[in-house]
């Protein structure tokens, strides 16, 4: 057992807190909800120029190479500001393609990646369809020595603005991914109107024809890296979530402890305690469960059953977190003009993205091999 | 950072693992399960003997006092795998007495007090609690042997059938060295007392093996035509608590390894007290719920699944909730040392 982060990982997220405490500020928060991206050119810039983009991706392809865990340590800041949410779709999209990708797709497209230049984003989920393949109406077909997409794909991550998406579709039996720049013809980026205002997009795809070195990967193959990738984008959220929690619990405290009603500061008052405390009980574990499965997944070792538990209880522990300190804020935190609302929305989109607490527990469940034979 | 034990805290599980297998036998758990879990019977009496001859009784001790001097997260790894084998649980001479007397105690106190411990040869109770206890200034620790004229002992039996004693001293009279630590410090030891006491109730051993032992009747149980394990509320709640120990034992895990880094962890302490005996409610309550009717029968019924130990879990764990600093008091530690909240 070794629970402490290493000097370098101190450092890493010492600096990204003093960008963001300096960057990130109400005023722009406000600017940035009426642009069509959530930021602006020149954070954008400041955010490339860090190095955030290429940190998690492969040395050989312009990134710094960091593991799940150190990544995780640096998202974990991003949330505790609640930074526009386009760092962490674009983080996700880099590990997606490093993934996912051919030599030559990351060979085009990583290192522009990890400056900061373009933006590729997943495309997996569908109105009807979110972890069964089967059930995914979106198909590729070959067309010659072409191929045929069709379909639409919801909820994409910062899908405006994007150079290419990374979409699933079904093909024959399986499922095969394809790497599809924005500007081809037949694709079109519709802004989905979420309550976190973060940039989800529907992409439609209508009889969209791409040349076969589009395919990142063999086709029909796709499925099992899919998941693969989406356990690891799951427990990289958990940062995200737990960085926000400490952020909602620590505000929490400070408010209490100065807020007074008929001169007695409410933080004395033994029920607001015990609230207080149940919110730290609830982020001490996600803490913890997050940096297991981020450290077994860095390390390669097996994860499932940590991921499953990190995502389930994480996603629980945020979104009651935020809500205890709507309670304890009362109407100052209720007041869009407070900073809590930011928080409380991008928790509860949290709990549903990459699978919810439910789901995590039905596979989780399944992992339990509850049948007589010690099988699912 | 890592998730995982070091090569030696690996070793140290295997050697403790191999040990209990060796010896926490069906008749010493027979009769734990007759006589309470601290195990007063004469097989209890002999493991515990055993654990001393390997000088297990102290491996947090100091060599000097005759222990091995291991870590903290090497005791939460010992405390783990003994409640997992079903092992007796470590007296409070052991986990509480002794650590107090070895903190503020003169050096004559501890080689007076302190081998004596260790060897079984005396046993401490601790008396800290009175009806109408509720000020902390002015409170002195004393050493009372049992033995001293003015002692009445009333025994109370409890819901779990743990024994209690109400205890009355008239002019009970010991000499001046029995004073542990200085005068009216005594509330300070106590509350430091329990910090380490935590680590062992921090300990999520015994309902991983009650969770292993649920599974494998839900695996072997048909009810209603149906196997249980595919019925989805069973499902469900067993994965809810395989979630919640496994958040258990790395609250647990972060305690030992902050005390080990020289860190008294108040807060994370109080944090896995209130979990873990919170999650002690809720896994018998809930396994219980999945035994269904069967769940009602007693330790004695020789029909009881898991021999009955969801109940007695059942019966014990209101004792641990408002034991030990009652939830609500460690609930406002947390507020209050931990996160700053004002007193007043």
């Amino acid at each position: 057992m070794d629970l402490a982060t290493t000097p370098e990982q101190q450092a890493v997220q010492a600096a990204a807190r003093r960008f963001l405490a300096a960057e990130v500020t109400r005023e722009r928060r406000r600017a940035w909800d009426a642009t069509a991206e959530g930021h602006d050119d020149a954070f954008w810039q400041a955010v490339a120029g860090l190095g955030w983009f290429g940190y998690g991706l492969p040395r050989e392809y312009g990134g710094e190479g960091a593991s799940l865990l150190d990544l995780g340590l640096l998202v974990e800041e991003c949330g505790r500001f609640v930074a526009p949410f386009g760092i962490f779709a674009t983080i996700a999209g880099g590990l997606a393609l490093a993934t996912l990708g051919t030599p030559t797709q990351k060979r085009d497209w990583l290192p522009a990646i990890a400056r900061g230049e373009r933006r590729v984003t997943l495309a997996v989920a569908e109105e009807g369809a979110v972890a069964n393949p089967a059930a995914f109406r979106t198909t590729l077909r070959a067309r010659g020595h072409r191929l045929a997409v069709r379909g639409e794909k919801r909820y994409v991550l910062q899908g405006a603005g994007a150079d290419a998406f990374l979409v699933a579709a079904r093909d024959g039996r399986g499922v095969s991914t394809v790497l599809l720049p924005a500007a081809t013809p037949g694709v079109a980026v519709v802004p989905a109107r979420t309550f976190a205002r973060d940039r989800q997009c529907t992409v439609r795809l209508d009889d969209v024809v791409l040349p076969a070195a589009a395919l990142a990967g063999a086709r029909g193959t796709a499925w099992p890296r899919l998941e693969r990738l989406r356990r690891r984008l799951a427990v990289l959220l958990c940062a995200e979530m737990i960085g926000g929690a400490d952020a909602v619990l620590d505000m929490t405290a400070r408010y209490v402890s100065e807020r007074e009603q008929f001169g007695v500061k409410i933080g004395t008052f033994q029920a607001v305690q015990q609230m207080i405390a149940g919110m730290a009980v609830e982020l001490e574990g996600a803490r913890h469960v997050t940096r297991q499965a981020l450290w077994r997944l860095a390390e390669g070792q097996p994860a499932e059953r940590e991921v499953a538990i990190a995502k389930a209880w994480t996603g629980r522990a945020y979104v009651s977190i935020t809500l205890a300190a709507h309670q304890l804020h009362g109407g100052a935190g209720y007041v869009v003009d407070h900073e809590l609302h930011r928080y409380s929305a991008r928790a509860k989109e949290a709990e549903l993205r990459f699978g919810s607490p439910e789901e995590w527990l039905e596979d989780l469940a399944d992992q339990l091999r509850l049948a007589p034979d010690g099988r699912g | 950072m890592r998730y995982a034990d070091s090569a030696e805290q690996e070793a140290w599980r295997h050697e403790v693992r191999a040990f209990v297998r060796r010896h926490v036998t069906p008749a010493l758990r027979a009769e734990l399960r007759a006589s309470g879990n601290e195990g007063e019977g004469p097989l209890a009496r002999a493991f515990h003997r055993q654990l001393f001859d390997k000088g297990w009784w102290g491996i947090g001790w100091p060599q000097e006092f005759g222990g091995l001097g291991k870590s903290a997260v090497d005791q939460y790894i010992f405390i783990e795998e003994m409640e997992a084998a079903g092992a007796p649980g470590m007296r409070l001479s052991i986990t509480s007495v002794a650590p107090t007397i070895r903190r503020v105690g003169t050096e004559e106190q501890k080689q007076r007090w302190l081998p004596p411990i260790l060897h079984g040869d005396i046993d401490f109770a601790i008396g800290y609690s009175e009806p109408d206890a509720g000020k902390h200034k002015g409170v002195s620790l004393l050493i009372v042997p049992m033995d001293r004229p003015g002692i009445t002992v009333q025994g109370l039996d409890t819901w779990s059938g743990i024994r209690t004693n109400a205890v009355f001293f008239e002019d009970v009279r010991v000499p001046r060295d029995h004073l542990i630590g200085e005068r009216g410090n005594g509330f300070y030891y106590v509350m430091m007392a329990l910090d380490f006491e935590r680590i062992t109730l921090g300990s999520t051993g015994l309902l991983r093996r009650l969770l292993e032992e649920l599974k494998t009747f839900v695996r072997r149980t048909i009810r209603d035509g149906r196997q249980l394990g595919a019925v989805p509320w069973v499902r469900r709640a067993l994965a809810d608590l395989e979630m919640r120990v496994e958040v258990g034992r790395q609250l647990g895990l972060l305690n030992a390894w902050l005390i080990d880094q020289g860190i008294v962890p108040t807060k994370e302490g109080s944090i896995a007290k209130v979990y873990v005996t919170e999650l002690n409610a809720r896994l018998s309550s809930v396994g219980m719920e999945i035994l269904g009717l069967a769940g009602q029968l007693a330790p004695d019924d020789p029909a009881a699944p898991l021999h009955g130990r969801l109940q007695w879990l059942y019966t014990t764990a209101p004792l641990q909730r408002f034991g030990g600093g009652t939830n609500e008091i460690q609930r406002c530690i947390i507020a209050q040392r931990g996160l700053g909240l004002p007193r007043k």
